[in-house]
């Protein structure tokens, strides 16, 4: 993710949220009227190995962007492998038994020995307070000896320096809850590269450099969790909302599972679930198709079927009462709270969308004339459905940053009447209006990113269950009533479904907090 | 949010690239795209013998020559680049005015951003704000106008069939904006709230505060808003600014989309009908202070585990002939996967997430070459090294032969991609007509990037990027550091506390007004027991309850408050519901608070707003008003709670202004507003609604005290005993 320097002279920017980003989400895997020709130019291919392939030709410049979607994430992690999703994510770019070393048998023993000590290291530090100083003293030695002894054969950014050097541009890939996806783009005359090296980082991949890029993720989690206020804030609402289903997990994974986690146990992640038929990979721009499902047999077809992994067993019980949680920190405050929603498949969920939509999208939102234009009582407010993913029952989420001087109590009252206000009134005609026109010039406005589409045909193959699903949304906004709406909002905004987490400012009399983990 | 939440949601980019500027772009073929392939060949792909990639050989790439941008200028000076592009059937208008946060009175910061915001969300002298968002929002239409620091910014994206609304709308924004005063108060509130926020991210505090380290907290380039620069501005000032720059003469238009260029021109002069031009009086741009020398900046953070490094010092210009050998040194040292940066301090060493830096250029002034880090506290100072010897290292020794073809390939074999969207295309007219550069600069640019040699990298480097010189700015929990930050340099420690708003500026006040107050302050002073035994008050003690409201909901305390004037207080307060204890005591010479976890010192602004609750205390304030030399002052009258009382001014006490209400029958005081401390102390505007007064030892006492902040109700005390000048034992001031 391209990172910008701000440079305006307030911080409002950060604050504020977009609610473009929300139609690009969800809204934005949308219908078209009169855009029908686009779903008709879609090809799809599905290798004999179970993985689909979905192709859109572009011609209006020679570039094309290629996605692969693997139907994993944060959910399908093992208890006490927290992370591990991501782990591999980041180890999917250390290359192959070609790509990345200079003498592969060398290194493969090296690397070896090291798992052997690093377990070794492991069981020692379970033990915590009994752990034998002088052999955890005398194993990290050994270790350190032999991350040096391999630096000599591991050259783990030559995949990422070819593609650099051929000129890929976004390189780049993230971990949600439910996936974890690959992207970038090439000039088109490059197909065969992005074949030649997407599919040997899952057929062949070498997890090497493993133990620093830990190190590395665990700076990106103090960076997003530990230094961060609203990390810390998501990170104990989830835990609060979710009692058993896996979405109440930290996706970057807890300090001490990252900490713990092997190459084996990563490796072996990747074998369960990174079977062809879990992937999905769309090819959008300047391609000819039948080029494309050739070269994806030659080079994807190599990938051997695999069982189809397990999906997640676990449902969330039904919530008994109103949960809260307040986290008392330095900073300004911020008040969220949740209700238990069902997953994207459910008919409700569009509708949840619709009433996100006329809450919070917009200058003439519900939530946006009262708090923020008329009380002047929050910098920023709004609520969607889909957090922290949407392929299993997940949770709408509604937030404010209250303006200065103004408390979350303050704020959590005005969100509430709004929303009581919904289960009793039927929402205007022109509210509904305006939640389709939303959809239809989002999904318009979608279509200019060859990425951007690319992500969303593979995104709706797993989460929607077909690719084409984001050419029938609009149908299913066009049939939203005022009295779905009504009766959605009586179902799942209940108080007993209900659960809060707050940000409250310390009273300077209070110890200092303590940062992150 | 959204955005805050994707980061959690979107848990893992593998990277952060931390890469500014444009887009390197160009050449229209890249040195190794020369030989031919029709079909790839089709063999089993041995994994274990060659890499994935081996052999392969690329088709020629088919590249179209872009389109170029149709340039016209009307009669009234504004000046057109036109795109057509008729895949989607959207129409997108962007526009360029030449103005900026740069040139806004000092004393006025913010006042560019406000204009901006205001002109768009005060609508326009024909219809209202509220009314523009419904008409645009039903179209699922949006304009929008924003001023940054050296230019200001319109937009318009609407579906094609709307473009009449749209455009009708952007152009009467543009020439007639209302700037009406419920949006400006809109929009001072977002000032005010994020300057209230700014302190919350390490990584906007390191931003912030390294501008202000190189080119001086007070320069056009790094100052912030405060609460007294968004108090100061006034609807005229946004009048006189928008008048000042808003002209067609100052204003690039780009026109992207699914139009007819001769129709959407003559659309287009219709909707500006009317806008005359005038002479620009542009100040002179504020010029970069180039004097570089070693800084170290420390802020130190409690709440985070990690720190935020930032170094660098001014940059280059983009027309310096050196630039395009710096961008090839530039991205060698710190852009990308493959630079030296990302495999030293990342890849080799784990030591961070995101490390790199940018190209260290502007276009019409020099820009800063920075380069950022955030490390684990335990590892600033290493971190911190470790990057600038890879500076000195570009600096004592060429680059190889592979990292001079990686870089320039890479600019080379992507540059297709600069033409891949014709937003991007027009996009970069309009910044280059702007900033005055040849519509060609990027072009010029990557011609002269595929020459550049490891000498030349070596050359400028030295002559540029000097470490040594560098500013070094650390954001982080100081006590957890590896070293002491001073290995690096002398170091600065930086206070980030946010300056309180100045009292409100006293009106002029007529000699009546002020004879006035006094003879109403008599009376006052008077009611409450005599001059004379309010002057003999030595000690006071009061015990009651008190009721706060916080978040989570009401809570009740049981408190006795023990003053011993003139400066020493302690408040011991009990939670009976959680059997929870807590003091604040204001001693002789130290202030400290003691809590469940422990005693600790008060920080100093508590304590200074503990000795102004003293002060604001019947007793000593009555005694303080009477000194003739008091600037006093009647404001009028006003009514509390159903009965009328005078309002008067007591300027510039040692604890601010306060204003006093005072009951004009029983001449008691019935209310006191002043700006005070907040719980979490942040500056409130504070209401005390002082009642049943009762007589202790022949002064009034008030025995219900309910307090209002911000609009608020916080709290309401309720008194059961009071005594005056009873002996207080000494020690309970001491630590």
């Amino acid at each position: 993710m391209r990172q910008l320097i701000i440079t305006g002279t307030n911080t409002m920017k950060i604050l504020k949220p977009i609610a473009c980003l929300l139609l690009t989400l969800y809204a934005a895997a949308l219908y078209a009227a009169g855009f029908e020709d686009i779903e008709a130019q879609v090809q799809e291919h599905v290798l004999s190995n179970g993985m689909k392939f979905i192709i859109l030709e572009r011609h209006d410049a020679p570039v094309f962007s290629g996605y692969i979607y693997v139907n994993v994430g944060g959910v399908d992690e093992p208890v006490g492998n927290t992370g591990i999703a991501h782990v591999f994510e980041h180890m999917a770019f250390k290359g192959t038994t070609t790509l990345g070393t200079k003498d592969y048998q060398a290194e493969k023993a090296v690397m070896d020995e090291m798992d052997a000590v690093y377990d070794q290291l492991r069981s020692e530090w379970v033990k915590a307070d009994r752990a034998d100083p002088e052999r955890v003293k005398q194993l990290q030695a050994e270790f350190d000896a032999l991350q040096e002894k391999v630096s000599q054969y591991s050259d783990g950014e030559e995949y990422s320096k070819l593609l650099e050097q051929e000129g890929a541009v976004g390189i780049n890939a993230t971990t949600s809850a439910d996936s974890t996806e690959y992207f970038y783009s090439l000039p088109s005359n490059r197909l065969e590269l992005w074949m030649a090296l997407e599919s040997s980082r899952f057929l062949d991949p070498v997890m090497r450099e493993f133990f620093k890029e830990k190190d590395v993720i665990k700076e990106e989690r103090r960076g997003r969790v530990g230094s961060s206020p609203i990390g810390r804030l998501l990170e104990e609402m989830n835990g609060l909302a979710f009692l058993a289903h896996p979405y109440g997990r930290p996706i970057i994974g807890h300090m001490s599972d990252i900490n713990t986690t092997t190459r084996a146990e990563a490796l072996a992640f990747f074998e369960q679930f990174y079977a062809p038929s879990n992937m999905v990979a769309a090819i959008v721009g300047d391609v000819q198709t039948d080029q494309v499902i050739q070269m994806a047999e030659k080079y994807f077809g190599q990938i051997p079927s695999r069982a189809n992994p397990p999906l997640v067993e676990t449902i969330e019980p039904k919530q008994l009462g109103t949960r809260h949680v307040k986290l008392t920190e330095q900073s300004q405050p911020i008040f969220i709270c949740a209700y238990h929603v069902p997953s994207i498949r459910h008919p409700d969920f569009v509708v949840l969308g619709a009433i996100a939509d006329i809450l919070s999208s917009g200058r003439t939102s519900r939530f946006h004339k009262k708090l923020i234009r008329d009380e002047k009582a929050s910098i920023s407010v709004g609520a969607f459905p889909g957090y922290p993913g949407d392929k299993y029952a997940n949770l709408f989420v509604v937030y404010s940053f209250p303006a200065q001087g103004h408390s979350n109590e303050k704020n959590e009252e005005m969100i509430m009447a709004e929303i009581e206000n919904l289960k009793t009134e039927l929402v205007t005609e022109d509210e509904l209006k305006k939640v389709q026109r939303n959809a239809k010039a989002g999904f318009i406005r979608s279509l200019r990113s060859n990425q951007g589409l690319a992500a969303a045909l593979c995104t709706s193959e797993f989460i929607r269950g077909d690719w084409r699903e984001i050419f029938n949304l609009l149908e299913h906004i066009e049939k939203i009533t005022a009295e779905d709406i009504k009766r959605v909002a009586n179902e799942y905004f209940v108080d007993n479904n209900r659960s809060v987490a707050e940000i409250v400012t310390e009273e300077a009399s209070k110890e200092e907090t303590e940062a992150g983990e | 949010m959204r955005n805050l939440l994707c980061c959690v949601i979107i848990w893992g980019c593998v990277f952060v690239v931390v890469a500014w500027g444009e887009k390197p772009l160009e050449a229209l073929e890249s040195s190794n795209m020369a030989m031919a392939a029709d079909t790839p060949n089709v063999e089993t792909m041995d994994v274990l013998s060659k890499k994935p990639h081996e052999g392969l050989v690329y088709p020629p790439l088919n590249q179209p020559q872009p389109p170029v941008p149709r340039r016209v200028e009307l009669d009234s000076g504004m000046i057109i680049y036109l795109l057509e592009d008729h895949e989607l059937p959207i129409v997108d208008i962007s526009v360029q005015i030449r103005t900026g946060a740069i040139y806004e009175p000092e004393d006025k910061i913010g006042l560019a951003a406000i204009t901006g915001a205001v002109m768009r969300t005060g609508g326009t002298t024909s219809k209202t704000g509220d009314e523009l968002d419904e008409i645009l929002e039903n179209l699922a239409a949006s304009v929008e106008v924003g001023i940054g620091g050296d230019s200001g910014t319109a937009s318009m994206s609407v579906l094609k069939e709307d473009l009449d609304t749209g455009l009708a709308i952007l152009a009467d924004v543009l020439m007639n904006p209302a700037f009406r005063e419920d949006k400006i108060e809109l929009e001072k509130v977002q000032h005010r709230s994020s300057i209230a926020r700014r302190n919350d991210s390490a990584r906007s505090i390191t931003s912030r505060e390294f501008r202000k380290l190189i080119h001086g907290a007070d320069s056009p380039y790094a100052r912030t808003t405060e609460y007294d620069t968004i108090n100061s501005i006034t609807r005229d000032d946004l009048v006189a600014f928008h008048a000042k720059y808003f002209r067609p003469n100052n204003t690039i238009l780009g026109v992207l989309g699914d139009f007819n260029s001769e129709e959407i021109l003559g659309k287009i002069r219709g909707a500006f009908t009317g806008w005359q031009p005038a002479e620009i009086d542009l100040p002179e741009k504020p010029k970069v202070h180039e004097d570089m020398a070693r800084r170290v900046g420390l802020v130190t953070k409690d709440d985070v585990n990690q720190t935020n490094i930032r170094m660098g010092h001014v940059g280059w210009l983009r027309s310096n002939e050196d630039y395009p050998a710096l961008v090839v040194g530039c991205q060698i040292l710190g852009i990308g996967f493959s630079s030296r940066l990302m495999n030293s301090i990342r890849v080799e060493k784990g030591l961070a997430y995101s490390v790199g830096n940018n190209y260290g250029a502007g276009y019409d002034v020099p820009g800063v070459f920075l380069i950022v880090c955030a490390t684990k506290s335990e590892s600033t100072v290493t971190a911190t090294e470790a990057i600038l010897a890879e500076v000195e290292r570009m600096r004592a020794e060429e680059v190889s032969d592979e990292e001079l073809k990686q870089a320039i390939d890479g600019f080379m074999n992507s540059s297709v991609f600069d033409y891949d969207s014709k937003g991007e295309i027009l996009s970069r007219a309009l910044r280059y007509a702007y900033y005055d550069y040849p519509q060609d600069f990027v072009e010029q640019l990557m011609a002269e990037i595929r020459n550049v040699t490891k000498s030349d990298v070596q050359r400028v480097v030295a002559k540029y990027m000097h470490p040594d010189q560098f500013t070094i700015l650390a954001v982080g929990k100081a006590s957890d550091f590896d070293k002491p930050l001073d290995s690096l340099g002398d170091v600065t420690e930086i206070d980030i506390t946010i300056p309180t708003p100045s009292p409100e500026p006293v009106p002029e006040a007529g000699e009546g007004d002020v004879a006035k107050a006094r003879e109403i302050l008599a009376a006052a002073t008077e009611a409450h027991g005599g001059l004379e035994n309010l002057k003999q008050v030595k000690t006071f003690v009061s015990i009651g309850e008190i009721v706060m409201n916080t978040p989570a909901g009401e809570m009740t305390m049981d408190g006795e408050f023990t003053v011993a004037l003139p400066g020493k207080s302690r408040n011991d307060m009990t939670i009976p519901a959680m059997g929870m204890t807590m003091s604040r005591v204001l001693g002789a010479d130290s202030a400290w608070m003691v809590g469940p976890q422990g005693s600790q010192t008060m920080p100093e602004v508590f304590a200074q707003e503990g000795r102004n609750v003293i002060f604001r205390l019947d007793p000593p304030l009555l005694t303080y008003v009477s000194g003739a030399e008091v600037p006093v002052q009647h404001l009028g009258e006003e009514d509390v709670n159903g009965q009328m009382a005078d309002v008067v001014l007591v300027s510039d006490t040692p604890a601010g202004s306060i204003k006093l209400f005072i009951d004009q029958e029983s001449k008691h005081i019935v209310k006191k507003a002043y700006q005070a401390l907040g719980q979490q102390g942040e500056p409130v505007q504070r209401e005390e609604f002082p009642g049943d007064y009762r007589v202790i030892s022949g002064v009034k006492v008030a025995f219900s005290i309910v307090l209002v902040d911000n609009g608020e109700k916080v709290a309401e005390v309720t008194l059961s005993e009071a005594k005056i000048n009873a002996e207080v034992d000494e020690s309970i001031f001491e630590q």
